[in-house]
């Protein structure tokens, strides 16, 4: 079931585009960070810049826009199978067939993920990798962006899916795409706050700080951005303040996947008791 | 029992405020049998088909399909199921939807499903996208892809809904081949004399309720007269007291009472009258549903 679910996937339209786009994009930002001259930079700003440096900068600003193109795709293709075929009335046929419904459910929920989780690593990692080729750099932990990947896009492929079981296909996208926004807003300000001491104190870092548990999207974005940029970097504290670095400990890394699984398995409680 | 296909006990399901199956709705289907679920649209056949089969959950009451319950993936082990309204995604060919299938139920081979396409004269269309067939070519497309090969059970529901006469008569051969080899055949159908033809038992549901549930010969009721079949049906007609109506080379003649027709067989077999054949005249399914429906429900 996992396969055809995949196979589904692999043959909307929507794929095509997206691969197209990402192709697009990666062919830009080569275009984009061949055309840098360092020395340029150096004589510009009067600092000296370093490869690391060079490097910090594309991947940073390279990653908000990634971050943005992965995120929707995750949403996107998230209500693509699931609610589709639900809304197609084939879920009736595919649970009529010799499976249990959890089967069902978790592959027609779960191709989503991987085909999201794969574009992710692929953007990510080419454009760390057209990076290196002119700024060459040792990325602070190539494991912990690994890890991150999937415990990051799970969380947001968990909220479509359980919201795809209560509003259906559209509402479940739209309610996770503001959810998305308004807690990555919030999740910059928690950063943000690292740099300005007087920011913790106030009810609006609270605020951000509640909303970053409940709407965990963001965290493991921040892991693999961690993951990838540069060891010793001089602009890194400078980029602290725009909300781009900064550790994050183990347990906020942990914990969406665990509100995923927790998502995941409500959206299963739901479609069990679906009459389909 | 071991020779049970289907078990509906005391089941109840709701849709809202709309009540599809009654409480205590209660059924049985042995193995090799042919169910036609007939009712008024809404009566609750498509509900019943799917509570069987695991799709919708009732509110009280026990189903099993082969002794196991629905939630149970095995208990769907060689059973097919054809929605009313079935559509497949625009981009596969039959042998690509075959291959899905298959990847989940691994019950048959290829050649068996080319086999049946091609009985169903749809043969042609193995290559071709979905998308791009009528709606007709797709319904026959279908049928074969839950029919192929030696299914236990097949639940068809409106199997020729969209085809053409000739498309109906290769459904109904296909349902009766079923049918001969053996499976369980569950039919919701409002073409009473496409059911008549290939299914022994019949289930009334009105309402949610199931009024009746019987071997369809057994709810056909003696009409009152006797069909003779005969090259002289006037003669045959004055020898039995000119009575009768005579139209072509039948007569209807009136037996007030079932119990005399061997009598009458007798009569007309010792008159030197040729004939061809004799029978009761009974109801067909046609009429006993339009009984049935105008609430009539005391049909034993």
């Amino acid at each position: 079931m996992f396969l055809n679910a995949l196979e589904h996937m692999m043959r909307k339209k929507l794929i095509l585009i997206i691969g197209i786009l990402s192709v697009c994009y990666l062919l830009l930002f080569w275009r984009g960070i061949a055309s840098v001259d360092p020395q340029g930079l150096q004589a510009d700003s009067g600092i000296p810049t370093t490869d690391a440096d060079m490097a910090y900068a594309a991947l940073s600003i390279a990653g908000s826009m990634l971050s943005v193109m992965v995120w929707g795709l995750t949403i996107i293709l998230g209500a693509s199978i699931l609610p589709d075929e639900m809304e197609a009335g084939r879920m009736s046929i595919w649970a009529a067939l010799p499976q249990s419904r959890f089967k069902v459910y978790a592959s027609t929920s779960l191709a989503p993920l991987l085909v999201s989780v794969i574009f992710g690593y692929l953007l990510f990692g080419l454009t760390a990798l057209i990076t290196s080729f002119y700024a060459p750099f040792t990325p602070t932990s190539i494991p912990l962006a690994i890890v991150s990947m999937p415990v990051w896009l799970s969380a947001t492929w968990a909220f479509v899916i359980f919201f795809s079981q209560i509003a259906g296909k559209i509402p479940a996208m739209l309610i996770t795409f503001i959810l998305e926004g308004f807690a990555v807003g919030m999740g910059n300000i928690v950063e943000l706050a690292k740099g300005v001491p007087d920011l913790h104190e106030s009810t609006f870092y609270t605020v951000a700080r509640i909303v970053t548990f409940v709407l965990p999207f963001e965290r493991g974005y921040r892991s693999v951005q961690m993951g990838l940029l540069p060891e010793a970097s001089m602009i890194e504290e400078a980029l602290a303040f725009m909300g781009l670095g900064g550790a994050l400990p183990l347990w906020e890394i942990i914990y969406p996947a665990a509100w995923a699984a927790l998502l995941f398995f409500l959206g299963y409680r739901l479609f069990m008791k679906k009459d389909l | 029992m071991m020779n049970r296909a289907i078990r509906v006990e005391g089941v109840s399901k709701r849709f809202g405020k709309t009540q599809a199956l009654a409480e205590n709705f209660s059924i049985e289907v042995l193995k090799g049998q042919s169910l036609a679920i007939l009712g008024a649209n809404g009566a609750g056949k498509t509900t019943l088909m799917r509570a069987v089969l695991g799709l919708a959950v009732p509110d009280t009451g026990r189903i099993s399909l082969y002794g196991l319950p629905p939630s149970d993936p095995d208990s769907r082990i060689g059973v097919r199921f054809l929605p009313e309204r079935i559509s497949f995604p625009k981009w596969a060919t039959p042998l690509q939807m075959y291959r899905q299938f298959e990847r989940v139920r691994r019950e048959g081979r290829e050649m068996e499903f080319i086999h049946r396409a091609e009985k169903l004269a749809c043969g042609d269309l193995l290559e071709r996208k979905l998308g791009k067939m009528s709606k007709g070519q797709r319904q026959r497309i279908a049928v074969a892809l839950m029919t192929c090969g030696k299914p236990r059970t097949v639940f068809l529901d409106e199997p020729s809904s969209g085809l053409d006469p000739s498309g109906r008569m290769l459904v109904r051969s296909t349902v009766a081949e079923l049918v001969d080899g053996g499976s369980t055949v569950v039919l919701n159908s409002h073409l009473l004399g496409e059911v008549e033809k290939v299914c022994d038992w019949a289930a009334f549901i009105h309402q949610g309720v199931l009024v009746t549930h019987d071997r369809l010969e057994d709810l056909s009721r003696f009409k009152g007269n006797v069909i003779i079949e005969t090259p002289d049906p006037e003669t045959m007609s004055n020898f039995l007291g000119g009575s009768g109506t005579v139209k072509g080379k039948s007569l209807a003649y009136p037996l007030p009472e079932e119990d005399g027709f061997a009598k009458l067989t007798e009569r007309i077999a010792n008159s030197g009258i040729e004939f061809t054949g004799i029978q009761l005249h009974k109801e067909s399914l046609e009429d006993i549903f339009m009984r049935i429906m105008e609430g009539e429900t005391d049909v034993s």
